[in-house]
Parts: C-alpha cells; structure tokens; sequence
C-alpha cells in the first residue's frame, strides 16, 4: 500500500484533521460527490463549531508527489457514541453544488441541451465554477424550466439528451478534477480509456506484484478482492423493457461486440410512451424533450442502462490517481488462469469510492470501483 | 408531479386553430413569458365530439382561470381540463343572470305592443346561460314556474319563450326571410299587424283571402285597383254601394252593365256628385 504524504481537512477554516480516524470520497457517473468523515473529537469540536448552518469542508492530500484537493459542504452528522472523554460521530459531506442545485429554476431556455445545462450552471454556481462540456449534445429545442429545483431540471435534460452518437448523456463530478462538474455521453465515456503517464491503457491487475523487487508505484492499480457483483440480473424484466432494443451494436464496449447472439435478444419497446406536442411553441420552436417516447430514443435511453448489465466490484485497489468515474479502464486478472480471464477486458468506471485509513498513525488511500459493462 | 394545477389562460390565438391556449400555470410558469409558454389542448366534454368540423369550440378567453394536468413527468405540455368561475380580480365570473340579478337588458325600449310584464325572473341555481365575449347571450331558465328561453344577439334582437309558451321576438333592424319551399302560418286567435311604414305585397301568381265575416280597407288616400293587363278586368260579384261619385276614366274603361243595377241616387248626397254620374243607363 502507498501511504499518503499529508492529509488536511477544515472544517469552516478550523483543522480538524487529527480528529479523522477516516474518510470516505464517493464518486459516480450518476451524479455529484458525497462523502463521510469519521471523527474521535476529544476537544469537544461538535458542541463548540458544529451550527445548524451550512459549513464549508476543504479537503486536501499529497498523493505521489502531487497534492489533490477537493470541497465539500458538511451534510450533518450521524451515529455518535458519547464517551466521558470523546464523542465519536460521522460527519456527512456533500457536494458543493448541493445547495446551488437545490435553487429554484423558473425560466425559458431555447438550444442544445448542453447549452442550456450550461446556462443554468453558470447562473446558479459561484464564478470559480467550472462545468466541462465532453461531449455536444444532439438534442435541441425549448425547455421551460417549471419553478423546480436546478438538480431536477439539469438531471431531466440529461436524462433526455443524447449526442450524435446516440448516446446518452451523463452529468457527474469526479473526485480529481479539482471541484469541476463534466457532461459526458456514454458514447465519448467509452471511448475514454484511463491511461498512464506514458498514455499507456492502465490495467487493473491482481496484487501478485511483489513490491520490494517492482517497486511501490508498481502496485498501483492492484486489487486481491473482486466480486462479480451483477450479470444479467432482471433478465425477463430487461426483455420487457426493451432493454436491448435495436441498438446493441452501438455499444463499444469489446465485450460487447463479440456478443453473437444480440438479434436473439433484441426486443421491440413494448411500452407507450407519451410523445410531446411537435408543434408546441410558436414559430415551429420545438420541445427539447420533442423526440422522448420515439422508439429510437427509447432504446438510446436505455442503452444507458444496459451498460450497467455486467457490474464488477473491485476492492481495495491501491489508488490510482486521476481515476475517475466515466473513464474505461482494462480488467486483467487471468494471465494464464481461464476462470478469471473471462472477466477480462474494458469496463467503464461507474463509481469510485475512495477510502482513507488510518493505519499505525499513516493515512492509507486505497480505492473500491464499480466497473459496468454489457 | 400530475397533480390538478390551476392556471390563467395568457393568448388564444393559436396558430394552428386547434383551440389551444397558452396558460401560465400557478407555481410552474411564475417568471415565464407568455410568448414562451406552450400551447396547451383543451380537453372538452363527450358532448362535443370534436372530430371533422362536427362540435363546439372551446371558447376559452384571456384571464380563464383554468384547471389541468401535465402530461409529461418534465412539465413541459398542460392539458386544460376545465374552468372555474368564481371571483376574479373583485369581479363576479358566473353570469349576472345565473346569479339571479336584475335583467341586464331590462332598460332597453320596448315595442308599443309589447307585453308589459317581463317573464325574465330566474333563481340560483335554475337558470343556464351562454354569454359570449361581445355579449350574444343563450338562456335555458329551468327556475320552477318561470320556465323561459331566450336568445339573444348582443345588438338586443332576441326572442323569449316565457313560461306559458308564449313567445316575443324583438328585432332591433330589418328582418328579412326566405323560404324556399312553402310556408304556412295557422293562428287560432287574431293577427295584428301594425307598419309604420309601407307595406308592398308582390305575388307572382294569385292572391286569395277567404273571409267568414267581413273585409274593411279603411284608407286616408286613394284606394286603387288595377288591372293592368290588356284584356283583363275587375270584377266585383255581389251589390255595390257607392255612396260618392263612380266614375269611368275617359280612355273607355267602362262598367260591365249586363250585371250592374243601378239604383237611384242617395237623396242624401250632395248635388254635385249626383249629376256628375256617366255611367250608361239601360233603357
């Protein structure tokens, strides 16, 4: 394991990091970050610092070399055990888009879908916000943002947008892009392969590397625990559904296109779905939602969740800095064992959540990923 | 998320003339335009069946308060599914005549004949009543005893059917009316009519009155009957009384005496009639 050279968390500018006994990051690409910090508070910190207001938690970390930092919002506190000398509690994080997404958003919008995400996060975030636009969405038209809280409305248009590609679209923020927000269609997610220094696809491997002969920065990306947590779950439901639809080939993913039997599968869209007014607005000015309920987009829907078919846990993986949620990473636990091998090859990155320990007065930062693939 | 929301109808004009509406829902549209709001469809009732031209409209009007559904989870498209009147910005929605007030129309000049007591006299909640936006009003009065229809154009032409079946019809310009086929008008009682103008009956074939009692033609000008084609005649079959001067024109009209008798003069008319008679005399 790879120690880390420092930690520090401040809660409202006050350090509280010899409190933490751990914290836990997670990330994914449905949505933004959250996270717990697990305190020994003996100076009696929640009873003297800890309000009803909103507080600001920075948290910062060297990390190989590198110093990574992230913010947060303090979502208050839960299970805590009152000693005579301590307390003992969980502090709950959330993003700090958490309180400027729950805004009120009534207004009219009119373009791409990315634009008008873009709009309502620069209307709604700090100045110093960033959102990365990956990918430009296909989807175009009017929205009329109906008084409801800007999480809803960002979330409904991405749910509902797709690129050129015909591929969904997801709204996420990860934990190494330094606060930053990212739209990104499942199409340029797979096509994103987490790469090396050298720009090499990293691969996950199994933690067999010996690391006083390799070296320590050898062991990054080796796990002992992987867990096939899901294949196929839901089958006959998936059928009903129209999971499959007719958009199967699409999918880039290399499991995927050896699949041989996709037509055996396929499914028409058995649901009915209601279809927005073309001719909603004046001037010809189209709903942004005017093709939901096509049978097309239908299936560009759900190959969103289709992807999430085959789900693979991997624990305790020793961190790979600058991983994140949305980006395709290589599997490979076989070599010459054929039992693992099949579980080979590319997944997407679903979630990460990051874990930092203490152990014998060092801070440990290991990784568990959720990996996704058809 | 489709729950019943309560709007106010903003434009009808729809461009597509389907009826639609754009409504800014309470809550939902509070900063938005009215130029951006959508155009939402009216939903109407099963009378109305709304397919090929055959159906009513949906006779909405700026400031309705509307009810309805989304019909998307997005809240992007608004289904109207009815009104509601009640009390907007201090004024009464429910028509005056609903609610039992005094006739609007009550003021309005009355005909010399017409009947003098008004059958207009409604109770909440008996009376039902269509009023258009200029004001064209369609009532169907189920009040018990005051049993009435009327209709009525904005101009105040009108007709009311009161409670006793009689019926008054009011119209406040010309009238005019063409039947294509025949017409037949049969009246038990008596018929009054009364012109203060002309009167000009124009009959393309023949003009009968067939009369039990008798026929009185009281004129303060002349009284001309003409047959004006060649070769026809007047024919007066029964005994005439001339009790003033009878006289032939000089271009050689004359009176049939094989069926005239003629009587000695009215001692009591005046000498210079008398002796102004030049009908021939049988010998």
């Amino acid at each position: 394991m790879l120690n880390l050279d420092n930690i520090k968390i401040e809660i409202r500018e006050i350090d509280i990091s010899k409190m933490v006994t751990g914290v836990t990051i997670y990330e994914s690409v449905f949505g933004m970050l959250k996270g717990a910090i697990s305190i020994k508070d003996g100076i009696n910190f929640f009873d003297n610092f800890i309000g009803t207001e909103l507080a600001d938690v920075s948290f910062t970390f060297e990390y190989l070399g590198n110093t990574y930092g992230c913010g947060f919002y303090m979502d208050g506190i839960s299970n805590m055990k009152i000693a005579k000398q301590q307390k003992n509690y969980i502090i709950h994080l959330k993003s700090i888009y958490t309180p400027v997404f729950a805004e009120t958003i009534n207004n009219t919008f009119t373009g791409r879908s990315d634009q008008i995400i873009n709009k309502i996060f620069t209307d709604i975030s700090a100045e110093e916000s960033v959102l990365h636009i990956d990918t430009i969405t296909d989807t175009k038209g009017r929205y009329i943002a109906p008084n409801i809280a800007a999480r809803e409305s960002l979330y409904t248009l991405v749910n509902n947008a797709y690129d050129i590609k015909k591929t969904g679209m997801f709204l996420y923020q990860r934990f190494f892009d330094n606060n930053a927000c990212r739209l990104t269609s499942l199409g340029d997610m797979l096509e994103s392969s987490f790469v090396d220094e050298n720009n090499q696809p990293v691969s996950i491997k199994q933690a067999v590397i010996n690391q006083a002969t390799m070296g320590a920065r050898a062991t990054l990306g080796t796990a002992d625990k992987y867990e096939l947590k899901e294949y196929n779950m839901d089958f006959i439901q998936k059928l009903e559904d129209g999971v499959w639809g007719e958009a199967v080939n699409t999918i880039n993913l290399d499991e995927t296109t050896r699949k041989a039997n996709i037509t055996k599968e396929a499914t028409s869209i058995p649901k009915t779905k209601f279809k927005l007014s073309d001719k909603l607005y004046t001037n010809n000015v189209k709903s942004i939602f005017s093709s939901r309920g096509d049978v097309a987009v239908s299936s560009i829907q759900n190959h969103k969740f289709r992807v999430f078919n085959t789900i693979m846990e991997v624990n305790q993986m020793v961190a790979l800095p600058n991983l994140g949620a949305g980006m395709c990473i290589n599997v490979s636990l076989g070599g010459g064992n054929q039992s693992s091998s099949k579980q080979d090859g590319k997944y997407l990155v679903k979630h990460i959540q990051h874990n930092f320990t203490i152990d014998g007065g060092d801070y440990m930062y290991t990784q568990d990923l959720g990996l996704a693939r058809e | 998320m489709n729950d019943i929301k309560f709007g106010l109808v903003k434009d009808i004009n729809d461009p597509e003339k389907l009826g639609r509406a754009k409504v800014n829902v309470y809550g939902i549209h509070d900063n938005i335009e009215t130029k951006d709001l959508a155009w939402n469809m009216v939903l109407m009732p099963s009378t109305n069946p709304a397919k090929g031209g055959v159906g009513s409209s949906t006779n909405l009007l700026v400031g309705t308060l509307v009810a309805g559904i989304f019909l998307d989870n997005s809240m992007q498209e608004f289904l109207v599914m009815g009104t509601l009147p009640t009390k907007t910005d201090g004024v009464q929605d429910n028509n005056v005549r609903v609610r039992e007030e005094a006739d609007p129309n009550a003021g309005e000049p009355k005909g010399t004949y017409e009947p003098e007591v008004s059958t207009y006299s409604p109770k909440y909640p008996y009376n039902n009543v269509m009023e258009t936006e200029s004001g064209h009003v369609k009532e169907y009065d189920d009040t018990p005893g005051n049993e009435r229809i009327t209709e009525r154009h904005k101009s105040g032409t009108q007709y009311e059917v009161s409670p006793n079946g009689s019926r008054v019809e009011r119209i406040v310009r010309d009238n005019y009316r063409l039947v294509v086929g025949h017409d037949t008008l049969e009246v038990y009682g008596n018929v009054r009519i009364i012109v203060s103008g002309h009167v000009d009956v124009a009959v393309a074939g023949n003009l009968t009155a067939s009369v039990s009692g008798n026929i009185s033609a009281d004129s303060m000008g002349d009284i001309t009957l003409k047959a004006t084609e060649a070769g026809k005649k007047i024919t007066l079959n029964g005994n005439v009384d001339v009790t003033k001067v009878l006289r032939t024109n000089t271009d050689g009209a004359a009176i049939n005496v094989n069926t005239h008798v003629h009587t000695q003069p009215d001692t009591t008319a005046d000498a210079t009639s008398q002796s102004d008679v030049s009908v021939p005399v049988p010998e």
